[in-house]
């Protein structure tokens, strides 16, 4: 299991989206479940991409969500 | 050992720091004769980490028993035997592949776990190691690829970085660091060693003490690139170079027992710099080095980004060197060997790697130069490159890696020679390619970043795609490239780029550098540009 972090670009501006899962393209349909169950309002979408993935471990694993700063 | 784990009872520990208490990386080299032995399989996951020790990464497939292996190459100077063992090991274990890291180490890929020890052997009888290539120690010392022969260096540094190397390597004292720590010791006025990207660098100074100019070092902490890249902050102490290890020692004692263990994200010794202050910072280094005086002249004057191509004469009278383009830094084995042959019939034997990825031979005398040119090999490995191949860095890319998320060599090497077909410019343009967040590639000091991604296309598959960044430097201190908005489809990342950098062309001043370009339109003014460009295209 891994964790994926997406951006996802709408006309309104951007959303962070993380995802756990087997592999990206399972990954991007948890995209798209979170994005239809939690706004109710559906954005338009201009485009979803991955940017970031890591292995989960025993331990766990995160993404800190923050907007990125120029060079990141 | 001679030390007290300060450390082991008073903070909450990370998995890893609890698995180094009990046992230290480098007995990892005990160990692997019986892994090899015992198969791939007897591999315990958990031990994983401790190959590191022994610069050795599992390679992605993770479950084929294969290993990315890298060698250190101190200040980047090898010498002929060196070179050849490299050479036939590549040929031998790694099939045929070299790659030079942007650490002037040499890594080796698809080495399989029977054949380390082997390897191991090899190395160690050339005086070369794998040991804390990688793991949480002290990684190879970077520094100035022409050390003792450059017209342009204050001094030499080889003694130094000898000195240093000797000193920490396989030290027990310090085989248990929090995370990696990497070491520059320069003293090139272009600053060869990159020291602000490194935790601990020696740049070059000069300094009156009692009524005589002194050579030495300025020094500098706490830098890195990483996906939260910070650039050094400056000691304000000036160190002669019999100096240099007490101060090196001391840096990484307070690294040792003051660095954060309890995250490893957190963990680089630029986090405890940005805590404590510099001003802390320096006054704990004092208390373990003593008095040193106040930093001298900074003689730095300015930045090459680790390029040395073309035919140069050294400091040493009727002796040159040449520095050789070696695309993205990949070069099969046979042409190292040749290389390496060639640097004994003209030079003296050595060969110098470089943190550009590329290489260079040394000592060739005058009357030889011009002969040695002409061999075909200059055709493949030219040591007057493209402007864009020739300045073009990659990571290693989805091709090995399991933090990538997109190739990188080949697909850098693909743009770049299109765009030395296609836009005929006056200047080299520093175009970095890395696959993911991380900085493998430095993509952050490059004038144009390629960062990789992966984007959602029509029919909901993810495919290879790109981030722009520009304006990265080294010069007065550092800047990270800035990026531009629109994530550029692999399909048309060469066309967008050439389309970018013919305006670049048709709008630059004669001899204006790509940096100097961007800050004088302005990285807003370059956004609307990139925009315009991709209307244009089908991404």
């Amino acid at each position: 299991m891994k964790l994926f972090r997406f951006i996802v670009s709408t006309e309104e501006g951007e959303l962070p989206v993380i995802a756990a899962a087997e592999s990206e393209e399972a990954a991007l349909q948890v995209v798209d479940q979170e994005i239809q169950h939690n706004l109710l309002i559906q954005p338009k979408i201009r485009d979803v991409v991955l940017i970031e993935k890591k292995g989960i471990k025993k331990s766990g694993a995160g993404y800190l969500i923050q907007p990125r700063k120029s060079y990141e | 050992m001679s030390y007290e784990k300060v450390w082991a009872d008073n903070q909450k520990l990370n998995k890893n720091e609890i698995s180094k208490l009990k046992k230290d990386g480098l007995t990892i080299f005990d160990d692997i004769p019986h892994y090899a032995k015992a198969g791939f399989e007897s591999i315990p996951k958990d031990q994983y980490m401790y190959f590191k020790y022994a610069g050795l990464t599992v390679q992605k497939p993770q479950d084929k028993g294969l290993f990315m292996l890298r060698v250190k190459v101190p200040t980047g100077i090898l010498s002929d035997e060196q070179a050849v063992t490299l050479a036939k090991i590549g040929h031998d274990y790694g099939r045929d592949v070299l790659d030079i890291t942007t650490r002037q180490s040499i890594q080796f890929h698809w080495v399989p776990l029977e054949k380390l020890t082997e390897i191991f052997d090899r190395l160690k009888k050339v005086d070369l190691t794998t040991s804390e290539a990688e793991g949480d120690a002290p990684r190879n010392v970077v520094g100035n690829p022409l050390a003792g022969i450059d017209p342009n260096e204050l001094f030499d540094t080889r003694p130094v970085v000898e000195e240093i190397y000797r000193f920490f390597q396989d030290n027990p004292d310090f085989s248990n660091l929090p995370r990696k720590y990497k070491i520059s010791v320069n003293a090139n006025i272009f600053n060869a060693g990159q020291a602000e990207i490194n935790d601990l660098a020696f740049t070059p100074a000069t300094k009156v003490i009692d009524g005589q100019k002194r050579l030495g070092f300025n020094v500098k902490v706490g830098g890195g690139l990483a996906a939260k890249p910070y650039l050094a902050d400056a000691l304000n102490v000036f160190v002669v170079p019999d100096q240099v290890i007490k101060v090196a020692e001391a840096v990484t004692t307070i690294y040792r027992d003051f660095g954060y263990r309890k995250s490893r994200a957190r963990a680089r010794l630029k986090y405890l710099v940005a805590d404590w202050g510099i001003s802390k910072f320096e006054e704990k280094v004092l208390e373990l080095t003593g008095p040193l005086p106040a930093a001298g002249h900074d003689e730095i004057s300015g930045w090459n980004g680790g390029f040395f191509f073309g035919a140069h004469p050294q400091k040493q009278k009727g002796l040159n060197y040449i520095g050789i383009s070696v695309p993205v830094g990949r070069i099969h084995s046979d042409d190292f060997l040749r290389i390496a042959e060639l640097a004994r019939t003209y030079g003296n034997g050595e060969l110098r790697t470089v943190s550009s990825q590329n290489l260079i031979i040394p000592n060739i005398p005058d009357q030889v130069l011009d002969e040695l040119l002409t061999d075909n090999i200059f055709k493949k490995f030219p040591i007057h490159p493209a402007h864009f191949t020739g300045y073009a860095m990659a990571c290693t890319g989805d091709e090995f890696c399991n933090k990538a998320l997109t190739n990188t060599k080949d697909r850098m090497e693909e743009i770049a020679a299109r765009l030395d077909r296609e836009v005929d410019l006056d200047v080299p343009v520093r175009i970095y390619m890395v696959g993911c967040t991380n900085s493998c590639g430095q993509r952050q000091i490059a004038d144009i970043g390629i960062q990789g991604l992966k984007l959602r296309a029509e029919n909901n598959q993810l495919v290879d795609a790109y981030e722009l960044f520009v304006g990265g430097t080294l010069i007065g201190g550092g800047h990270f490239n800035e990026r531009l908005k629109g994530r550029i489809r692999a399909s048309v990342i060469s066309d967008v780029l050439k389309e970018f950098l013919i305006y670049f062309k048709n709008e630059k001043e004669k001899g204006e550098t790509f940096f100097e370009f961007k800050n004088r339109l302005g990285t807003e003014k370059l956004q609307v540009v990139l925009d315009a460009i991709l209307e244009n295209f089908d991404n």
